[in-house]
């Protein structure tokens, strides 16, 4: 028998029939119970991913990253030749992502990260995407006329511009590494931190004081 | 042609840091329970990753976009229920009788709460009325 009994096409939008419970949190309540009764996992490991998720890392971890780069130019050098290890030099990181390559926005150069299958990100690094990254529009339109999407974002660019977008897979994240705003010079770090968007990191918005 | 607006303009209006946690409770089940058992050594994350692009796949090709954060973890939760099956991990007969015993447990703090809830706003404790002069 089929795990799946639901209709597709009513996937979304359906709800079961006690209260307002969406058929998907009574689903995946019992495969937790399921898995947990036979041993595959421990619903306090669920709970310890989550808070990790929910509470320790985001945009702020990126932000971080960004800030030391613009900060210190042996630390960008290392940043843009190995992501990942230099993300380590700052106890950043983790299991999930296996390479991450940084690409740096220029006057002339404009990167943007997509990702067309699914959702691949640098969950380490930027937290969990947003709603619009895991959306159709977005991962099927940004690689056929990015300046037109970037620029209904918010982001406009010169026609001068090279864009570069990168399509994000699951052997290789990318982080943008944004242009550092003028007006930024002599802030600190941490104050540095405070204007980096995760936006940025992603490619659709410049940083800006 | 695909379009960026309807439901995605909240979320690409410049909030730097919104979106980390989780908009409905199961889909942070979901994304927990995956990496748990991934982690646990059942399978890599590029198979439940190549499970999920299937997902999509077959959900977008029937004119099904991804538009929320409900639609994007319900092809989440289809890969996991699938990749779980095909491991042998579960069975859709044991999903069916654990769905069921969640109804019931579901149904039961329902009943319950209905005894208890009280009907309307509570009386007052203390009333006089007034007099007329």
């Amino acid at each position: 028998m089929s795990i799946d009994k639901h209709n597709h096409d009513e996937k979304h939008h359906h709800h079961s029939d006690i209260g307002d419970k969406p058929w998907q949190a009574i689903r995946i309540e019992a495969v937790e119970s399921l898995l947990h009764e036979i041993g595959v996992i421990n619903s306090s490991d669920v709970d310890a991913i989550v808070h990790h998720y929910e509470e320790k890392v985001g945009p702020k971890t990126g932000a971080r990253v960004v800030a030391k780069a613009w900060t210190d130019p042996d630390f960008k050098a290392r940043l843009l030749a190995d992501g990942l290890e230099a993300c380590a030099e700052l106890g950043i990181g983790g299991p999930e992502t296996e390479r991450l390559r940084v690409v740096e926005n220029t006057d002339t150069l404009h990167n943007v990260v997509v990702c067309t299958l699914c959702s691949c990100y640098p969950w380490p690094i930027l937290g969990l995407p947003p709603a619009w990254y895991k959306s159709s529009a977005y991962r099927s339109r940004l690689v056929r006329e990015p300046r037109k999407v970037l620029e209904e974002m918010g982001l406009q660019l010169t026609q001068e511009t090279e864009v570069r977008v990168w399509d994000s897979v699951s052997e290789i994240r990318y982080l943008v590494l944004p242009q550092r705003p003028s007006a930024s010079a002599g802030m600190s770090e941490s104050e540095l931190m405070d204007i980096i968007t995760r936006d940025a990191m992603i490619g659709v918005a410049r940083v800006s004081v | 042609m695909m379009s960026l607006t309807s439901g995605l303009d909240a979320a690409i209006a410049g909030k730097p840091f919104d979106s980390i946690t989780f908009q409905l409770p199961w889909t942070a089940r979901a994304f927990g329970l995956m990496l748990a058992a991934s982690r646990a050594g059942h399978f890599s994350l590029k198979t439940f990753q190549a499970g999920l692009i299937n997902t999509i796949d077959v959900s977008e090709s029937r004119g099904l976009e991804i538009r929320t954060e409900e639609d994007y973890y319900t092809c989440w939760l289809e890969a996991l229920t699938n990749l779980l099956e095909s491991k042998q991990i579960l069975t859709g007969q044991q999903l069916e009788i654990a769905e069921d015993k969640v109804r019931v447990r579901l149904r039961a703090l329902d009943h319950d709460h209905s005894h208890t809830h009280i009907q309307g706003f509570p009386a007052p404790i203390y009333m006089e009325h007034g007099k007329c002069k």
